[in-house]
């Protein structure tokens, strides 16, 4: 069993209106085997004992799915390994003696509830107003009832892959929701059920994208570089197509 | 009642003002390369170009409207998107996929805008007499080989051009993206066009002081002349 000695310095803010700061602790013996979130588990264990109150941070199926873990580690968003979440990172990507700086995703739309736990309801917001279809699915269709390309449904795979983690608006310079927002608006276009309210859907999610205090995306393509699910930025080169056509529509009528 | 502009439709406005833009310079380039071919070459170009009268006041307005709408919408989203991280990161995201182009686009912008100005009130709003090889000439000509073979002048302008490149080299690939018309399979190759579009117009534009500074060199030895300048006439203004 290898083992590394490490210092966190992590931001603890005590509630949504206080004032975060930086926090020191030093952890040793850490197992390299151990998950990015073990150690935190590990960090928490020696506050309690210490009588000081753990770190609040997020996660819940720990697999890499849910998409409800997320911090930013040195500057990287889920850690410095590529295609993952933090639950997945393991400590043996770090070096012994190194320090880690442990952040919340920063920006305006996902204020930070506790810690590093932010609250992300602006996406769900953004589903609400058009991430989904208003028609009857009922039961199971028989598979091959609706025909779709290997292709097409490769790529909207592709784009439902976004488990809605928000890697992409921490890394963006911007704090832009665009591949999120992107992924969604292709992961449904793309398919037979979603199409027929394509054009407004993009128009509803786009302006509910703005009202909620996203930034906007200036082609920087760094969201896809921490993207957990490697989401591509053709997702967003899609949503800025259809946007012109939802525009159009919605002058001309 | 107030229209919001989606965030997506402001950006598309940037793109496509931005092309306008790039057309112009694109013109523009093609019509300073007159600067290789003497002075005749250039100031019967410029000639046919001011005899264009109303139309060249048009196109010149147009150009302005479209500078200045290109300008607005850029300073709200930079405002905006400031805004939109109003903590920011002990260690920032980035430097990953981000180019020193991308990263710099809101200054080389500026610098670009100053250089407008200036750019005009030296060529456009001047006389047009200037030094060649030591001899007083009328012509846009003059005019501009005088002020190349200022180094500092020199300096200032390649410094602009590089602007100019480094903005086209994020930008082109940009518009393509913000438009919709890339994919996943050719968005790199954009990417590659806008870096080699970007760099001809450094070296095209940047070469043009070079070129006059070397000549007028070479015009001080006495023995190397490039051109006949003994058939030139000093034109008085009537
Ligand atoms: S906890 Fe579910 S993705 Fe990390």
């Amino acid at each position: 069993m290898k083992t590394i000695n490490i210092t966190v310095k992590v931001w603890r803010q005590e509630n949504a209106v206080a004032k975060g700061h930086f926090e020191d602790y030093k952890l040793t013996e850490i197992d390299t085997d151990m998950s990015f979130l073990e150690m935190l588990d590990v960090l928490n264990e020696g506050l309690t004992l210490s009588g000081e109150l753990p770190l609040a941070f997020d996660s819940d199926c720990r697999e890499g799915i849910c998409g409800m873990c997320g911090a930013v580690v040195n500057g990287e968003p889920h850690g410095p390994v590529k295609a993952v979440t933090i639950c997945q990172l393991h400590m043996r990507s770090f070096t012994d003696g190194q320090t880690l700086v442990i952040e919340s995703w920063r920006s305006k739309a996902f204020p930070v509830i506790k810690d590093i736990v932010v609250d992300r309801s602006a996406f769900d917001r953004i589903m609400m107003a058009g991430g989904y279809i208003s028609v009857k699915t009922g039961t199971t269709t028989d598979a091959n009832a609706n025909l779709i390309t290997s292709d097409i449904a490769e790529e909207a795979m592709d784009a439902a892959q976004c488990i809605g983690c928000g890697a992409c608006v921490a890394a963006c310079p911007n704090a832009s929701a665009m591949l999120f927002v992107g992924a969604k608006v292709s992961h449904l276009s793309l398919l037979p059920q979603g199409k027929i309210e394509c054009v407004e859907r993009v128009r509803k999610m786009v302006t509910q994208m703005d009202k909620e205090g996203f930034g906007s995306c200036s082609n920087e393509y760094e969201c896809s570089v921490s993207c957990p699910k490697e989401i591509n930025i053709s997702h967003i080169a899609r949503m800025n197509r259809k946007m012109i056509k939802a525009t159009i529509k919605s002058v001309v009528g | 009642m107030k229209i919001k502009i989606p965030s997506i439709i402001k950006k598309q406005i940037i793109a496509l003002t931005g092309f306008l833009l790039s057309g112009f310079v694109a013109a523009h380039l093609l019509g300073n390369i007159m600067i290789f071919f003497g002075p005749d070459a250039y100031n019967s170009y410029a000639k046919k170009l001011m005899s264009l009268g109303p139309i060249l006041y048009l196109m010149e307005a147009g150009l302005i409207i479209i500078f200045l709408i290109h300008m607005g919408f850029t300073i709200t989203l930079v405002i905006e998107n400031r805004k939109a991280r109003p903590i920011a990161y002990k260690k920032t995201p980035s430097t990953k996929k981000r180019s020193i182009a991308t990263r710099i686009m809101p200054y080389t912008g500026t610098l670009i805008f100053a250089f407008v100005v200036l750019h005009l009130l030296d060529f456009k709003y001047n006389n047009h007499y200037g030094m060649v090889a030591g001899k007083l000439q009328e012509g846009l000509y003059a005019r501009v080989y005088e002020s190349f073979t200022d180094p500092l002048h020199s300096l200032l302008y390649i410094i602009a051009i590089c602007a100019v490149s480094f903005h086209l080299t994020h930008a082109i690939q940009s518009m393509f993206q913000t438009f919709g018309l890339s994919s996943a399979k050719s968005h790199p190759y954009l990417v590659k066009i806008s870096i080699t579009i970007g760099v001809l117009i450094a070296l095209i534009f940047g070469s043009l002081p070079i070129f006059v500074m070397v000549k007028e060199k070479a015009a001080q030895k006495p023995k190397v002349s490039f051109y006949d300048t003994s058939k030139e006439v000093m034109h008085n203004e009537t």
